[in-house]
């Protein structure tokens, strides 16, 4: 602080700034670090979603997270062929179990039950065979049974979703299909959550124990960005990941 | 913490163990430790964290030197402001009397 070169209008200045410390002004300014006011900058930060980001969510918890389109199938249902195109061009690849169980897509609906008188019918076309006979799985069985003393309208099972392309492509197409999926066909074996510029605040879905408390769409937005964070550290390029290490640093 | 009652021949000195200096422009930083606790410091109370870390002062003994320091003359400074910058520092841990810090 030391200055051999001052002059006068500098002398001047320090003159008048003791002038307004006698008057009152403080001549010490204190930024403080409470812990609580610690807590409130390290949860504070925020996380802007890149515009068009788009999570895609299989039954297994598996994600892919790029801007790619897909489009939906008016049975319910993604396209099997922007299915494809997405999971190729996705930016991130998570892996089985990635997306918590509330992400990850539900059972197929249905559509055609409602003309029939009860949802065993369309299973049964589709698991007879040229002579007629058919064979149940335990849980078509149960499916079946519910189903005709019922409104109809029910779910296939979770376990019983289809994948890519190459899988079971479920929804209004049915299930079973070989490899041949052309576009228009679709696949409800999928969850997708769109973000548009989404704004989220990490710190408010974690307490002070490291608790994470996760809901709605930005949800799984975090869960990927925690999963990521664990195996990347701060110096990935996942939008915000260097937030969600400072509040994971804090809360240990 | 301030020291509570003093007199006015007690010792004041600044520990420069005890904080982090950086110069910015016009300004003092000074990282407190042990607080966690980041002051700006003008050119006054940087000049009496300075003088009280050479040697423990008295208000009146360390008025001299501080003044000295930025060179400034007894009369350009309000009475009573020099003391009182020491016990602002005093009040966030930068200063104490001499006993105290040892």
């Amino acid at each position: 602080m030391k200055n051999n070169k001052k002059t006068d209008a500098f002398l001047e200045k320090r003159r008048q700034l003791l002038k307004l410390g006698a008057a009152g002004l403080p001549m010490v300014l204190t930024l403080r670090a409470s812990a609580s006011e610690a807590v409130i900058s390290q949860l504070r930060c925020l996380i802007t979603v890149p515009s068009n980001l788009k999570i895609l969510v299989d039954d297994t918890g598996a994600a892919w997270v790029g801007d790619g389109s897909i489009s939906e199938e008016g049975g319910g249902g993604y396209d099997l062929d922007d299915i494809a195109s997405f999971k190729a061009d996705a930016d991130y690849t998570f892996p089985e179990g990635s997306a918590p169980s509330e992400y990850r897509p539900e059972a197929c609906e249905i559509d055609d039950c409602e003309d029939g008188d009860g949802s065993g019918d369309i299973l049964l076309s589709h698991l007879t065979d040229e002579q007629g006979n058919y064979s149940l799985t335990e849980n078509l069985t149960d499916y079946i049974a519910g189903g005709g003393g019922d409104d109809h309208c029910h779910s296939l099972p979770d376990h019983d979703h289809g994948g890519g392309k190459k899988g079971k492509g479920k929804g209004k197409g049915g299930h079973g299909h070989g490899d041949d999926h052309g576009h228009g066909q679709g696949d409800c074996g999928y969850a997708l959550y769109v973000y548009d510029n989404s704004v989220i605040t990490p710190g408010n879905y974690v307490d002070e124990s490291g608790n994470w408390t996760i809901s709605g769409d930005d949800g799984l937005f975090l869960a990927l960005s925690l999963a990521y964070a664990e195996e990347y550290g701060p110096g990935g390029s996942w939008p915000g990941v260097s937030c969600i290490v400072s509040i994971l640093n804090y809360v240990g | 913490m301030p020291a509570g009652p003093y007199s006015e021949d007690m010792l004041w000195a600044a520990n420069k163990d005890d904080f982090t200096l950086r110069p910015m422009e016009d300004v003092l930083l000074v990282f407190h430790k042990m607080s966690g606790d980041t002051h700006i410091l003008n050119f006054l109370s940087a000049a009496v964290i300075h003088v009280l870390s050479q040697e423990a002062e008295t208000f009146a003994s360390a008025e001299s030197k501080i003044l000295a320091h930025v060179d400034l003359t007894p009369e350009d400074c309000p009475p009573g402001l020099i003391k009182k910058t020491i016990l602002e520092l005093d009040d966030v841990g930068l200063v104490g009397p001499q006993a105290m810090l040892l």
